[in-house]
This record gives structure tokens, C-alpha cells and sequence, in this order.
């Protein structure tokens, strides 16, 4: 609440327009504040305590209805997990909804500069308006109202919400620069022409040209309103790359078009059998001797369960992500072989893993 | 590695997401009485309305002080200086752990794994 109820451009913070009152953003910084000192800070032991309650309960961790609805018994026997998963839950949506207010005061407004953008350059955006959603593509991810399918302006909320959910360490897309950065080149070196694989906002994909500014660079995303506003985002940025709405299932590129193909922080968003297609359809875009890259979470094993665990399980569950067990439980390097790739390095850092693969000469 | 998921349907048939947990957003509720659910989150609102005010407070302070008049508008469009913005941080931080640190018991202190830990550090 304020005194007034004045509505001015407030200008950016970093890439992002800047909320539409004070008030929201001071909201957003407490937000984000408390996420990092009652959740971030004690994610892993939290982990470690909800594993060894479903232990200690004989109640084993099954990524089902069923086992969800019997692990919640158990959580409501120890107040620490609770809590922890309550407030993780009503944070997200308390900022997320505030968000979604703060911009809609200024709604018409941005609509305006997203049609405006899209006749603009540099680069360029593709989408179609009557475009029919897969039922997987749905989903409320992250439980962000409507997903980042249904609503026009989906993608700034996002590119605001990513901030609170980075805790800061984000800033200026510091992170993907310096995965842009860190992305392996094709052994002969050659980097003509780059596809982003849900490219979501376009932060990795602006990197990426970033890194290879001489190169023709591209992101597709499923969702026509974050395309949109990716490009939206490079066109202030000046930044030539071009977006296009289309499946990671069904690329519109003919054979051996691209030199890298990178993937970041899809492929636990979307269902095993979309991965499969994803994986055949990078592997047919890609040139002989071109490579992949993908960035996502690291696999699950006994040792390290990740999203294999009950903090996992509940976030799955209560966070909109009904698709990312399957793949931190799936061989995903084993899919790639499948797919006819080479694996030439995985590493791991910190709940992501990068895993870097050749298509044959 | 982990056994293979076992609710996948065949082919391209994908009908089964419809059953998988998080495919639809629910409203969860994680103790045995859900008022307290409803207690928790009205205390995580309420924290955050009382912080904008006292941020509103600070940032109305520190236009009568530099300026010797505020406006609603002044206060939209104020920008803090680095200081003060740290400042701010540090007495929101301090909030924070003030109004919540009793919430955890012993058991699940926080541990040096942060966030940065489990997602890698930017720049």
C-alpha cells in the first residue's frame, strides 16, 4: 500500500523494467532476502534431515500420487520440513503474484512495446498466434500462473522472478554469461551458425552471440510470449540474434544446419519421450563434427539423490515440475549415444551438470 | 543410477503427465491442522508488507533530510546511492533474521552449502 496511486516508468534494474511501485519492489527484495536466509541456507541440510525422516518412517521416496500423499503424512510429523517446504511454497507464490500485480499496472503499456519490438531489430522473432500447446507444455511451472505459455507477459515476469530465485547472484545474467562463456567449441573450432534449445528469455542465447559475435545465433521456446520478450530484451540490449516459437521436438532447420547446439535448463521441463525426439532432432540439425552442449541437472545417484530425494520429490510435486525426476533418473548421456552422439566431457558443478557431445564425422 | 521412472506410457502417448505429481499446481497444505499452514504465510505476508513500510519510512527520511520536501512521486522515482542500498540490505537482512530465526530448531541449522553451492556462482 501506498499513499498514491501513481504509476511511472520507474526505468530498468539491470536488463529487466523495474516494478511498477517502490513498494513492490521493497516486497520482492524481502522476498528474496527470506528465501536465502530460510531456504537456500538450508536446502542441503534439510535434504539430508526429509530423507532420513521417510528412513526413519519406512516409508520409501516414490515419485507417484501415492507416494507423494504418504510422504506428506510423514512431513506433517516433523515441524522443520514443514516449515521449510510452507514457506518455500508461499514464497513462491507471494512474489510471484506480486510480480504479476506490479506489471499489470502497467499492463497495456508493455503489450504495446512487445508489438512494437516485433517489427524491430536487430535480429528477429517468429511466432504464431494461433498455435496449439502440447498438455505437457501446460503445466504451471515453477507454479508461475498460467506457466510461460498462456499469459503475454510471462517472460518479464520471469526474467524478474529469476533474480529473487538466483538470490542476487544473477545480475546483468552473470551466470549464463559465464556458462556462454565456458560452452566447449566444436573440435575443429568452427562456429558459424548456434541454436538455443528453449531459450526461455534469451538471457543464454545473448550470451552466446556474446561469445561468438560473428556467428548467426538463434533460440527457439516453445512459448510465443517468452520469444517475444527475448526479443524484446535483445532488441534493448542491441543484440542480433533471432527467436523463433517452435517444439524442441520439431525443429524447422534443415540437416546439418548448425555448428553448436546448447540446451539450457530444459530438459527437466519437458517429459522423457519429448527428450528422445529433442535428442534425434539436435542430432539431425547438427553438422558432422558439430557438438552439443547441454546444461541441466545432474543425474541422480544413490550417493548425490538430488531431485531424487524428498526435497526433490515435494518440489516436483508442490513447484511445478512434473517432469524433472524422470530426468535426473534417466541415463541421459546413454539417450545421447542412443541419439548418435559422442560424449566428450561431463562435468559437474553444483546441482548442474554439463554434459558436452560430438556427432560424428 | 536410479530406477527408471516408472509412470511412463509408450510411444508418443503422453496422456500419463496428466497423473504426475506437480502437473497440476494444488494447494498443498504440509502440517496436520492447515491453519497453521494459513499462519505461517500470513506471518511471510505480513513481513514483507511491514518491511515496504519501513523501507517507504528510510527512503522518505532520507528525502526530507537531502531535499527538504517528499512526493509520492520522489519516492517512486528515488534510486538509492550504493551506500544506502547497502545500507537497506543490511537492515533488511538483519529484519529477516530477527523475525524468523526461531523457526528452525537446532536439527536443520544452516549450513555452509548455500545456494551458490548447488547452482554455481555467476561473474
Amino acid at each position: 500500500m501506498t499513499i498514491s496511486n501513481t504509476i511511472i516508468d520507474r526505468g530498468k534494474i539491470g536488463d529487466v523494467p523495474a516494478l511498477s511501485a517502490r513498494a513492490d519492489e521493497a516486497y520482492t527484495e524481502f522476498i528474496s532476502d527470506t528465501r536465502n536466509f530460510l531456504l537456500h541456507a538450508h536446502w542441503a541440510g534439510m535434504s539430508k534431515a526429509g530423507n532420513a525422516a521417510m528412513k526413519d518412517a519406512g516409508v520409501p521416496i516414490e515419485h507417484s500420487q501415492a507416494g507423494v500423499a504418504k510422504a506428506r503424512e510423514v512431513i506433517a510429523d516433523h515441524s522443520d520440513i514443514a516449515t521449510f517446504l510452507r514457506i518455500k511454497r508461499s514464497c513462491q507464490e507471494i512474489y510471484k503474484n506480486r510480480i504479476i500485480e506490479s506489471y499489470g499496472k502497467r499492463g497495456e503499456e508493455f503489450l504495446r512495446r512487445l508489438d512494437e519490438a516485433d517489427k524491430r531489430g536487430p535480429g528477429s522473432v517468429t511466432y504464431d498466434p494461433n498455435f496449439v500447446y502440447p498438455d505437457y507444455a501446460t503445466v504451471d511451472i515453477h507454479i508461475q500462473p498460467g506457466g510461460y505459455t498462456a499469459r503475454p507477459l510471462v517472460g518479464m515476469y520471469y526474467d524478474y522472478g529469476t533474480s529473487i530465485f538466483y538470490g542476487g547472484a544473477n545480475q546483468d545474467d552473470a551466470l549464463h554469461n559465464r556458462l556462454a562463456r565456458e560452452t566447449p567449441l566444436p573440435k575443429d573450432g568452427k562456429v558459424e551458425r548456434v541454436i538455443d534449445i528453449g531459450c526461455s528469455v534469451g538471457q543464454f542465447t545473448c550470451a552466446l552471440k556474446k561469445r561468438f559475435p560473428a556467428s548467426e545465433v538463434i533460440g527457439i521456446d516453445i512459448g510465443a510470449p517468452m520469444v517475444r520478450y527475448a526479443h524484446l530484451r535483445a532488441v534493448e540490449q542491441n543484440v542480433d540474434v533471432h527467436f523463433a516459437q517452435m517444439p524442441s521436438e520439431a525443429l524447422d532447420f534443415p540437416n546439418g544446419h548448425f555448428d553448436l547446439v546448447a540446451c539450457h535448463i530444459l530438459f527437466h521441463e519437458i517429459p522423457l519421450q519429448v527428450i528422445k525426439k529433442t535428442l534425434t532432432e539436435a542430432y539431425r540439425v547438427l553438422r558432422p563434427g558439430g557438438s552439443f552442449v547441454l546444461w541441466d541437472f545432474a543425474t541422480a545417484t544413490p550417493e548425490n539423490p538430488g531431485y531424487s530425494g524428498l526435497i526433490g520429490m515435494m518440489d516436483a510435486a508442490d513447484n511445478g515440475e512434473p517432469y524433472a525426476h524422470s530426468f535426473v533418473s534417466c541415463n541421459v548421456e546413454k539417450l545421447m549415444a542412443d541419439a548418435g552422439f559422442t560424449l566428450r566431457e561431463l562435468g559437474r558443478k553444483g546441482m548442474l551438470a554439463c554434459r558436452v557431445c560430438d556427432k560424428p564425422v | 543410477m536410479l530406477d527408471e521412472p516408472k509412470n511412463q506410457a509408450a510411444g508418443d502417448n503422453l496422456d500419463y503427465v496428466r497423473d504426475l505429481p506437480g502437473f497440476e499446481r494444488g494447494h498443498p497444505h504440509y502440517f496436520k491442522d492447515p491453519m497453521i499452514d494459513h499462519l505461517l504465510e500470513i506471518v511471510m505476508l505480513l513481513g514483507g508488507e511491514l518491511w515496504t513500510v519501513k523501507d517507504r519510512q528510510a527512503v522518505t527520511e532520507h528525502l526530507l533530510a537531502t531535499e527538504g520536501k517528499v512526493t509520492p512521486e520522489m519516492i517512486e522515482q528515488f534510486r538509492p546511492s550504493a551506500d544506502m542500498k547497502e545500507k537497506l540490505a543490511r537492515d533488511r537482512q538483519t529484519f529477516v533474521k530477527h523475525v524468523y530465526s526461531c523457526l528452525y530448531s537446532d536439527r536443520a541449522k544452516a549450513t555452509k552449502t548455500d545456494y551458490f553451492g548447488i547452482v554455481g556462482k555467476g561473474e
